[in-house]
């Protein structure tokens, strides 16, 4: 099931556009103001470090983007034990909110900004209700799409409607929750750098806000590479940790 | 051994479907049948005709008709479905215990060993191996001690004609085992309902009825040169004539 053809081929393209970044801003254009040379970003490395506090900004931003896809996933299948019917239920507020729900976000967001300040608590709230909505709203999407017979040839054994939902029906949808959480935790990197961006005084969205303000070119382009590259890991771990505990292969959901 | 015990009587069921567009059909009207205590039954419909719905009515898992199912005892019928619904992330043996949990050791291997799956008690099943999920399904309900165990097309995703023909003897076999139990196998497949069946039950479309009740008088015994018997194509060719009569709109079922 765990597909790492999207993390190769973006490799493969990251690889090809770093070359030519680096024949093209090091040897053939002239120095500009637009996009920095490979050897001042070099040089600006120990600036980002010592005047940036790249470290604390990177750190506390990565942590809060990592703790969604956990928080997410421990929210959506704790409720299956408590509540089977409230894990699958499919509402009308999901889907009125459904297609409008980005406003919505961003909204909520402007909302928390004002209300509660800079704070990284506030951020942390902020990403896991728009996480958890997401999930739920793709649990009860899909859910549809689970193989009805799995409910009747497992009720004719004998087995409950909660059982079938709690042990059956909970493990069928984890590849796609899987796959959703994925896609989640990579957006949570642009909900978290808006969200630090706008409030503006720490983590990486701020950090990138500082640059801007000083144009300093070279730290914002470095800035963005450390963040492409740590976003990019950190979603090819996400797959291996799904690789190991999704062993089996799933039946296709049409 | 055959007895005239009856284990299921379906009594003047009649149920309508209603489409997404709100079109009514009447899947059943006024359907009587009796199965008898470890004959293989075969019920022959076409596609779409409602045999799974009509399954699903007698395991109990479906509700909304009109009519009544009268069971011998209270023992459960299990069903197994058209598609496979053995769970993937279990070895046979757990898929089995899922399921039968106040089961015996010894009656979860008898059934392991009855469908054929001995010394594959801690494989995964692949999600197409169709063979081996419905093998699962099979030592799943009868591990359980069902009173009739329904069978939905089963062998429809199976195109390895020796294969088929394999499960199919495997089936009857499992009939002969578990002499407590019954087998309802329902089908569109003619050649596949006539080879396995001790009592075949012709069904028309909209509404289904029974139009033709045969009892087989093959051996007990069977292989698949019995399918190139002059009295086996015989049977076959009359049980075609006496459908395509009854279904005349609705000819879809496979020779």
């Amino acid at each position: 099931m765990t597909d790492y053809s999207g993390y190769k081929s973006f490799a493969k393209i990251a690889a090809w556009f770093t070359f030519i970044y680096i024949i093209l801003f090091q040897f053939i254009l002239p120095p500009n103001q637009i996009l920095p040379s490979p050897a001042s970003m070099i040089d600006s490395l120990g600036t980002l470090f010592s005047e940036y506090y790249f470290i604390s900004a990177i750190g506390l931003t990565s942590l809060l983007v990592v703790l969604i896809p956990i928080l997410g996933f421990l929210c959506c299948y704790v409720t299956r034990y408590y509540s089977p019917k409230l894990f699958l239920t499919y509402d009308l507020s999901a889907t009125l909110l459904f297609s409008f729900r980005f406003f919505s976000y961003v909204f909520l967001m402007l909302f928390m900004i004002y209300w509660f300040g800079s704070s990284w608590i506030a951020e942390l709230v902020f990403l896991m209700l728009v996480a958890g909505l997401e999930q739920k709203i793709f649990l009860a999407s899909e859910v549809r799409k689970i193989n009805k017979d799995y409910f009747y040839t497992l009720k004719s054994l004998g087995l409950t409607e909660k059982e079938i939902i709690r042990d059956v029906v909970s493990k069928l949808l984890k590849p796609y929750v899987f796959e959703k959480i994925h896609i989640l935790f990579l957006l949570s990197w642009g909900w978290a750098l808006l969200y630090e961006m706008i409030s503006g005084s720490y983590g990486m969205g701020a950090l990138m806000l500082q640059a801007l303000k000083y144009n300093d070119i070279s730290i914002l382009t470095l800035s963005i590479v450390i963040m492409i590259v740590v976003i990019y890991v950190s979603g090819l771990l996400f797959k291996l940790i799904e690789y190991k505990i999704i062993s089996w292969i799933p039946d296709e959901i049409k | 051994m055959k007895s005239n015990k009856v284990v299921l009587e379906v009594k003047s069921l009649t149920k309508d479907y209603v489409d997404n567009t709100g079109y009514k059909i009447r899947l059943f009207e006024d359907l009587s049948f009796t199965i008898h205590e470890n004959e293989f039954t075969v019920i022959l419909a076409p596609y779409g005709s409602g045999k799974s719905t009509l399954l699903k009515i007698l395991s109990g898992t479906e509700t909304g008709f009109e009519g009544e199912i009268i069971k011998s005892d209270e023992r459960i019928s299990a069903l197994i479905a058209d598609t496979p619904t053995s769970l993937q992330w279990k070895s046979v043996k757990e898929n089995i215990k899922f399921t039968a949990k106040d089961v015996s050791e010894r009656e979860i291997q008898k059934a392991i060993d009855a469908v054929g799956l001995t010394g594959y008690e801690d494989f995964s099943p692949h999600p197409k191996s169709y063979g081996f999920r419905l093998r699962i399904e099979l030592a799943r309900a009868l591990a359980k001690n069902p009173l009739i165990v329904l069978i939905d097309d089963a062998l429809d995703n199976i195109n390895d004609e020796k294969t088929r023909f394999e499960l199919l003897l495997k089936l009857r076999e499992l009939n002969k085992i578990y002499d407590k139990t019954t087998f309802l196998f329902a089908t569109n497949n003619l050649t596949d309902g006539l080879f396995a069946s001790d009592k075949l039950l012709l069904m028309s479309k909209h509404p289904g009825k029974i139009i033709e009740r045969y009892e087989i008088s093959f051996p007990e015994e069977r292989d698949a040169s019995l399918i190139d018997s002059e009295e086996f194509l015989e049977l076959r060719n009359s049980i075609l004539i006496k459908y395509k009569d009854a279904n005349d709109k609705f000819l879809t079922v496979k020779v």
